[in-house]
């Protein structure tokens, strides 16, 4: 849960830094990525942010590959990938 | 004078879909009788040096046979081009008529009056992005071109190639020649589409071969509706692949072939590598282990020579040694038996194929005024590759709540001067930025 919030907080902030006026409380699992107003520059954004924040980066760590669709597995694959 | 691009047109059988988006779709046959009138209709356009500005890829595509049959010289002029940078390019390669083409007309304009020998072989010009400073103006011959694309047309009308380039690229421009050499269908999208109605074209159109940067496929395993591409041929290129983007194309699309191809814009030249490893094989390097180029790495850089392309640069400069070998500035290392790539040596980042220069966003941050030296740097990054960085140092020590606002206030500050490409993602303040002997500051490997 709270590494949910951890991620709406980082993508908020990416928004923010983006110009977008998207802001989100919540964000449910089905959502997908690319609609919620990030784009590729914006996902890598966010992803260098939570790899501040957390110091790994899951992306670089997987054995087995995935590249995201939906909300719900982007945030699966950060609880999966850090402790 | 026989030119192997028209010759394509009364070749392929005239049925056959030549290029198609959502709203259009040109038969090779259409062309071939375009040709024929266009050759009426712009007679005083023979033997001339043209260059082709079109507001859209599909409207190049539709152009460039019908100009390359009449024309001398053609320059794909890409629509941005700075108007200084436009003359100085208009009059080193003698362009005296600009055509330009929209959706609803066609108009030239004569530009100059040179009188110039006639080539034997058709010269088609080509420039280069510019991210990382003044376009260059690079010349190809149609005939070495067209060489190492494949010609067979039975086998070409298996195959059905999506563009997710810019036509007036060399990368766009070798994905639609592939294509057309053998008389397969091209789909063409536009810059301006949002990807998932790009993914949406290629599978209605049953797309089964498509050239993108890593950081496009990245975008596309990205997208719902992705998973129902039939791909048989998926080229990366324009930045480094990594492993991970290879396997999952792999794992998403079994029955294709992954190619991914390393590309020298300094040499004009590249090579694919097949195997579905990131780098290429250490014995790559050496005498005639591939058949059109020759590797050697001094000082951890790629040097590349090639007999292939008469390719020129007809501005900027760069560096041959006495074996005419070319640098290609690419900082490789020697990992269990692969080469792979590091970066480049003038610490330039590639952002999801974007080219970014530190020194440029350097000057900007450094212009600020509570700013008072800076560094930038790239970062790995699972979806572009690479992003842009910044060690800064401030006037005085900041608080961690100043810090915060400080960056704010410094992306803010960048935002009204750079691409949001080139904008800093991540800024740290620092107290030391190392420089070397000459002051200059040490470029990160």
């Amino acid at each position: 849960m709270i590494m949910k919030y951890l991620i709406i907080s980082k993508i908020n902030e990416v928004l923010e830094q983006t110009d977008r006026s998207e802001q989100y409380e919540d964000i449910e699992d089905s959502a997908i990525l690319l609609q919620i107003g990030l784009d590729s520059l914006g996902f890598a954004i966010l992803i260098a942010l939570l790899e501040e924040e957390l110091d790994s980066d899951p992306f670089q760590l997987m054995d087995e590959p995935v590249y995201p669709t939906t909300f719900g597995e982007f945030l699966s694959i950060y609880e999966k990938y850090s402790v | 004078m026989s030119n192997p691009l028209v010759d394509i047109f009364s070749q392929v059988p005239s049925e056959r879909v030549y290029i198609q988006n959502e709203i259009e779709s040109l038969t090779y046959g259409d062309i071939k009788c375009s040709i024929t009138q266009f050759s009426e209709d712009y007679a005083y356009l023979a033997g001339k040096n043209c260059a082709l500005v079109a507001h859209s890829r599909f409207e190049i595509a539709k152009f460039l046979p019908l100009i390359a049959s009449v024309a001398n010289k053609v320059f794909l002029q890409p629509k941005c081009l700075k108007e200084e940078v436009q003359n100085e390019f208009y009059g080193k390669s003698n362009i005296e008529y600009v055509i330009n083409v929209t959706r609803s007309s066609i108009y030239t304009t004569k530009v100059s009056d040179i009188s110039h020998l006639q080539e034997v072989e058709q010269e088609w010009l080509l420039s280069t992005s510019g991210t990382t400073g003044t376009p260059k103006l690079v010349s190809y011959n149609i005939t070495s071109l067209m060489k190492t694309s494949k010609k067979d047309v039975t086998k070409g009308s298996h195959f059905r190639w999506g563009l997710c380039y810019d036509l007036n690229r060399f990368a766009g421009l070798q994905v639609y020649l592939q294509a057309i050499a053998s008389g397969s269908p091209l789909t063409i999208t536009e810059s301006s589409d949002e990807l998932p109605d790009s993914v949406k074209l290629f599978v209605d159109n049953n797309v089964t071969c498509i050239s993108a940067t890593p950081s496009f496929w990245r975008k596309v395993l990205m997208t719902k509706g992705s998973e129902r591409l039939e791909l048989k041929r998926i080229t990366l290129g324009g930045e480094i692949s990594d492993q991970t983007v290879l396997s999952s194309l792999k794992k998403h699309y079994e029955r294709s072939h992954i190619v991914h191809i390393y590309a020298s814009t300094e040499a004009g030249v590249g090579f694919s590598v097949k195997d579905g490893l990131e780098g290429f094989p250490a014995d790559f390097v050496g005498p005639s282990k591939l058949s059109s180029v020759e590797l050697k790495i001094a000082d951890s850089i790629l040097w590349i020579k090639s007999d292939r392309a008469a390719s020129a640069i007809l501005n900027g400069s760069i560096t041959i040694d006495d074996d005419g070998f070319v640098n290609t500035g690419d900082i490789v290392e020697i990992k269990h038996g692969r080469i792979l790539f590091i970066g480049r040596d003038s610490g330039a980042i590639n952002v999801g194929g974007n080219k970014v220069i530190p020194e440029e966003i350097e000057a900007v941050l450094n212009s600020h005024p509570r700013v008072i030296q800076s560094q930038v740097f790239g970062k790995k990054n699972a979806v572009l590759g690479m992003l842009v960085s910044a060690e800064v140092i401030n006037e005085k020590a900041v608080e961690l709540d100043d810090q915060k606002a400080l960056k704010k206030e410094l992306i803010t500050f960048c935002k009204d001067k750079l691409d949001s490409f080139k904008i800093p993602a991540m800024i740290k303040f620092v107290e030391e930025i190392a420089v070397n002997e000459s002051g200059k500051i040490e470029r990160k490997r």
